[in-house]
């Protein structure tokens, strides 16, 4: 008896990948869901180029592809995604084709990478190589460089150091989307002050102690990518988490599992302190960020969330002096999509505000 | 029962576009005009005859959905019997009033054209109740 396999989702990866090689922009658009009558299924998914051409699978046709189609290339010029409701049922005022049902459909845009242009030293070219690799960016060689060579990117000038790199990618990825590079927590205006530089000078801390660890709380893809750029940075990096597996942190990071009510819990005098905890703990490890005196206490959340642990905090008797030390929501915006997007981000806004420690 | 005025306009709509107005041969025509819409390939062409600098006969053929054939019939409705500057400034006050926003109000010189005013709310469909209008005025151009 001979058995039939379906191959429609390699096909599938194997189209994405090919219309990625080209350079231009596509779309997946995914049905997400149906309510009535409709020929596609939750889960239906086409693949639509940068002219509006279905070019791989299917969320139905007539009217409803035509929808689609045009939806995609608007979403493609806007680079957001968007969803979209098939009006299947009214052959009029909907779509034309009297199903009888409704379709939503996710249109999910695909740009080709952003080009970002780094002058760095020589001896600093493997480490931009490793970033790029980690955030997804192919490096460009100039004429006449061979690829299997050093990556030669440019004269040894510009960048110095592996923190200026970073800030330099950071800021080139917030240029090539438009993006403000400016305070999450001023854009948000959850706390409007720069806290690290006035703190170092009320406690007279040493340059020294701003280099102490990098202590990241939680355990998530963001953790893991936070780790990389520390140790990128050549900062010493401890994370404090549960599931940490060592296969996804650099071996020079070390790992620490949270023993249960977080009793093992310790902060350096003077550490740089992320909270990315996605709210397990959020509460306790700033508490003890603040009461060890940490040099920079972030918090990655979104603006509501950041709140309530304010709230929380100073229901608990801090002050608003201490609140105000706070980094949260973390970050520059850099109109981040993806995990290790936002750690760049937040890594970004810790050297950012270190450098202005340094300065006062 | 009193029907809604969405229903009468949907019925309206309805019937125009199973039975379209001056649906016909166009190839005998000397001024002859087509206008498609590449992304679902509805596609209308529009035979016309002027005498005396008015546009004395039209005709349509149609292959699109609900909304392009009625559209593209109540098109020859509207501009059998106008001068070709007249029925183009019909097409350029119906492009308006479709791309305004569904707070404006709309104009009194397409009163008959007025079932149309709900696609301003879905502007996916505008091009589907243009393509008559951009067939018509490729025929005048012919």
């Amino acid at each position: 008896m001979s058995e039939i396999l379906s191959d429609s989702q390699a096909d599938f990866f194997s189209k994405i990948s090919s219309l990625r090689a080209t350079g231009e922009p596509f779309a997946i658009a995914t049905v997400i869901a149906v309510r009535g009558s409709a020929s596609a299924k939750p889960g239906s998914k086409a693949l639509i180029d940068h002219s509006g051409k279905n070019v791989w699978g299917w969320v139905g046709g007539g009217c409803a592809e035509s929808f689609v189609a045009r939806n995609a290339v608007e979403a493609m010029d806007e680079n957001r995604p968007r969803i979209v409701q098939a009006d299947l049922d009214d052959e009029i005022f909907g779509l034309g084709m009297p199903c009888g049902g409704v379709m939503d459909v996710f249109i999910d845009p695909q740009q080709p990478p952003e080009a970002i242009s780094i002058s760095v030293r020589e001896d600093l070219q493997p480490s931009l190589a490793h970033l790029t690799s980690t955030m997804g960016y192919a490096v460009k060689f100039a004429e006449g460089e061979s690829p299997s060579g050093s990556l030669a990117l440019a004269p040894p000038t510009g960048v110095t150091s592996s923190e200026e790199m970073l800030l330099a990618f950071g800021r080139g990825l917030a240029d090539s989307r438009g993006a403000s590079y400016r305070s999450l927590r001023e854009t948000k205006g959850v706390f409007g002050e720069d806290s690290l530089s006035s703190q170092n000078s009320v406690d007279g801390k040493s340059q020294e102690q701003n280099q102490n660890e990098f202590l990241i709380m939680g355990s998530s893809r963001i953790t893991e990518e936070l780790a990389k750029f520390g140790a990128l940075a050549k900062w010493p990096v401890r994370v404090y988490g549960w599931n940490l597996d060592p296969a996804n942190y650099p071996s020079n990071v070390t790992l620490q599992t949270a023993a249960p009510g977080y009793t093992d819990l310790t902060v350096k005098r003077g550490s740089v302190v992320m909270v990315a905890s996605h709210h397990k703990g959020d509460h306790e490890f700033i508490q003890a960020a603040l009461e060890s005196d940490a040099n920079y206490v972030g918090l990655i959340a979104s603006e509501k969330r950041s709140r309530l642990v304010f709230k929380h905090l100073s229901d608990q008797g801090l002050s608003d002096e201490r609140l105000k030390r706070i980094y949260a929501p973390a970050g520059l915006d850099l109109e981040c999509k993806q995990p290790q997007e936002i750690a760049l981000s937040v890594v970004n806004e810790i050297i950012l505000a270190k450098t202005a420690a340094r300065a006062n | 029962m009193e029907t809604s005025q969405i229903d009468q306009d949907r019925e309206l709509l309805l019937q125009h576009a199973r039975q379209p107005l001056r649906s016909g041969d166009v190839s005998r025509f000397e001024h002859r005009g087509v206008c498609k819409n590449p992304l679902c390939g509805d596609a209308v062409e529009v035979g016309l005859a002027l005498e005396n600098g008015i546009i004395s006969k039209l005709r349509i053929q149609t292959n699109g959905c609900g909304i392009s054939i009625a559209s593209s019939s109540l098109m020859t409705e509207l501009a059998e019997g106008k001068t070709p500057d007249a029925a183009l400034a019909l097409l350029e006050t119906f492009n308006s009033a479709l791309t305004s926003s569904p707070k404006t109000e709309w104009p009194p010189s397409l009163t008959m054209l007025r079932p149309f005013s709900r696609l301003r709310e879905s502007p996916t469909r505008v091009p589907c109740a243009l393509i008559g209008w951009f067939a018509l005025k490729s025929a005048l151009k012919s």
